[in-house]
């Protein structure tokens, strides 16, 4: 869309509006909060009007256009649902219906299907087809992530445009026409794309489904958040999804600064270490589940022995291990706490992996940028050196240190249980609470709670702050995440004058190199 | 494999005559089904797509869309017989069952020797000399049981 900064004003629905030359009616029609139904039309990909459900009425103009091929014009009357717009809609309903198989029972797609919104919104509800339907093959296997079912396909192709256009992969196409029309996939019938699951997301109707998701839960009995992909240091937007407790998927949610409309499956599908039942839920010591309160005594105990004998100081070792999986919030309280132990050995490890040139960062974490700036080290940990006390927040996968570590004292937070553990605290999942993370470039944004954990659980934060209390007296943490980012706030030049609110469902872009620089 | 110079040639002169090569792409595979014994194999569709630089899918769904292309091997030639509503007035229903019975093909199959592939065609666009057929790209028309006969025996 080349604008030029020419500008034409249009009046849509009798509301006028001025919008870019340029502009097609679809995405003039959002800037007066109109909806122009529509199927194959996507802001991202090529336009090709084979849908004909945004059809609407031009003023002087003899037949309906389609929104999504005609671009509006100085002085342009549009209306979007006229009594002939309405005809012309619910004729192409009809059709589309009239060899769908109407299996919304058992379609996964079911309460978030355009083809059963516009049925209701601009259907008649009635068909004049009397005749049997075409039958096509459903559970269509394409590889170990998408499931296509062809009778429920109204051949939108946006899945194609996906892979040619913005994969360059363009595994998909169209064979035969008429009635027998179907798309196939390439050689095997198997896609091969690391982003084959956004068609799935693409898809307005239930013809592709993700295997993985396949049958768990009716999408109205879920619970949605708006958090992070936290697979690696991208920072996709997401919204998860969970019934019970249970996080049962994630799918991306628009930020043009990110991940515009898309993540990649590697993100997609690395939620299931939530599930785990092996999790651990509860504070042990010593082997042994206990209450937080004597968990934390123990802890304290251990640390105040660590800070009387000097910290960081050669007659007593102390090494504080974050993890990038930490939010700011967690580090912060992590740092603060090691100041109070007057620690200065302070190591985090990035686990590393594949990146591309798309979402993929070879970063395998969140939050490496928010360990660095609130001072711990992406450095190896000196397994030479005996150390008194370590305080390891675990990685995802347990690891962030050598294995052959010689510790006496080991505080560690982890997701499964760590045997070597004099105190072990459970480690809540990205998925289980709210907090900020550094993106790659520098973004600050929110991860937010998508389940609840074990039950009254504390989460990490809250056990820093507790432990920290137990130490230093008078010191009193922060009741909430938004709490202590208005404490980061005060004392993080990077982070002056953000609050959760400003800094919103999009994030926000952080100056850290000045920051870092100065303090 | 690649085309012949001459295929690449007559395919770079259709190019000259429309706004992009893609449009060209429906005369230019008529040409190159002719040299690849009347039939696109996915060699034939992804050679095509390289030379004209669209997705080797695209090229497979013009495949599948149009008739006069084949995705599977054919007869040494193709007879298409009209079954619209012209030549089934006029006796394309005899003929058909004629075929079926003398040379054991139906549509859509090819002879036991390989000799033809035969199609039941909609219209081919001349109901004044009905029943009619197309024999590869050759005319035969005011068609009985025996002028058929007399084309089919012919073909070598």
């Amino acid at each position: 869309m080349s604008t030029n900064g020419k500008t034409v004003n249009v009046t849509i629905d009798g509301k006028q509006v001025t919008v870019p030359a340029g502009t097609n009616i679809i995405e003039a029609a959002r800037h007066v909060n109109t909806e122009v139904p529509h199927y194959c039309y996507h802001p991202r990909l090529s336009v090709v009007g084979n849908c004909r459900i945004c059809l609407v009425e031009i003023e002087g103009w003899p037949k309906l256009q389609i929104g999504c091929n005609t671009n509006v014009s100085d002085g342009m009357t549009v209306f979007t649902a006229s009594d002939k717009v309405r005809e012309a809609r619910e004729g192409v309903m009809e059709l589309l219906l009239i060899n769908h198989p109407l299996d919304c029972t058992i379609c996964d797609q079911a309460g978030e299907c355009k083809l059963q919104d516009y049925a209701v919104d601009h259907g008649t509800g009635l068909t004049r087809f009397a005749f049997d339907k075409q039958k096509k093959p459903k559970n269509v296997s394409w590889g170990d992530k998408v499931v296509f079912d062809a009778e429920r396909c109204i051949l939108c192709t946006r899945c194609v445009r996906f892979l040619d256009e913005l994969c360059g992969t363009d595994e998909i196409g169209i064979d035969f026409r008429g009635e027998k029309v179907s798309l196939i996939v390439r050689d095997d019938g198997q896609l091969t794309s690391p982003y084959q699951m956004n068609i799935i997301d693409l898809c307005p109707v239930g013809a592709l489904t993700s295997r993985d998701f396949r049958f768990k839960s009716r999408v109205w009995f879920m619970q949605f958040a708006n958090t992070l992909c936290t697979g690696c240091a991208r920072g996709c937007n997401v919204v998860a999804g969970a019934r019970e407790e249970r996080l049962l998927r994630m799918v991306p949610r628009f930020n043009a600064q990110v991940n515009d409309h898309w993540m990649c499956d590697e993100g997609r599908l690395n939620y299931t270490f939530v599930n785990d039942e092996d999790r651990l839920v509860a504070p042990r010591v010593n082997g042994k589940d206990v209450p937080y309160d004597d968990a934390l005594a123990r802890a304290a105990a251990i640390l105040q022995k660590a800070k009387e004998g000097g910290g960081g100081a050669a007659d007593i070792a102390v090494l504080g291990c974050a993890s990038p999986f930490m939010t700011n919030e967690e580090l912060f309280s992590f740092a603060g706490l090691l100041d109070a132990l007057g620690v200065t050995e302070r190591r985090f490890a990035i686990p590393m992996g594949e990146g591309d040139d798309m979402l993929l960062h070879p970063e395998k974490a969140p939050n490496a940028r928010g360990a660095r700036l609130f001072g711990f080290q992406d450095a190896p940990v000196d397994a030479e050196r005996d150390w008194d006390v370590v305080v390891h927040f675990a990685a995802r996968d347990g690891g962030g240190l050598p294995d052959d570590l010689n510790a006496k004292s080991r505080i560690v937070f982890s997701l499964q249980v760590d045997k070597n553990a004099d105190v072990n605290f459970p480690l809540t999942t990205s998925f289980e609470k709210d907090g900020t993370v550094i993106s790659a470039g520098d973004r600050l944004q929110r991860v937010s709670k998508a389940l609840t954990f074990a039950p009254s659980h504390l989460t990490e934060r809250v056990v820093l702050d507790r432990l920290r209390g137990l130490i230093e007296d008078g010191y009193q943490g922060t009741d909430t995440a938004a709490l202590a980012l208005a404490r980061i706030a005060q004392e993080h030049a990077a982070f002056e004058g953000l609050t959760w609110t400003g800094i919103g469902l999009q994030g926000v872009s952080l100056q850290l190199a000045e920051a870092e620089v100065g303090a | 494999m690649s085309f012949s110079p001459e295929l690449v040639g007559q395919v770079e002169n259709l190019w000259t005559r429309y706004p992009e090569k893609k449009a060209a792409l429906i005369p230019a595979m008529h040409l190159i089904q002719k040299e690849r014994d009347g039939w696109f194999s996915n060699e034939t569709i992804v050679d095509t797509a390289e030379l004209f630089g669209v997705p080797d899918m695209h090229v497979r769904g013009i495949v599948g869309f149009y008739d006069m292309f084949h995705a599977t091997p054919v007869g040494r030639h193709v007879v298409r017989l009209c079954k619209t509503l012209t030549c089934k007035l006029c006796g394309a229903g005899e003929l058909i069952k004629h075929v079926s019975t003398k040379y054991g093909v139906k549509n859509g199959e090819t002879t036991a020797d390989g000799r033809f592939t035969f199609k039941l065609f909609e219209c081919l666009g001349h109901c004044t000399t009905a029943p009619m057929m197309l024999v590869d790209e050759e005319k035969h028309e005011s068609l009985d049981i025996e002028a058929l006969d007399g084309v089919l025996e012919g073909l070598k």
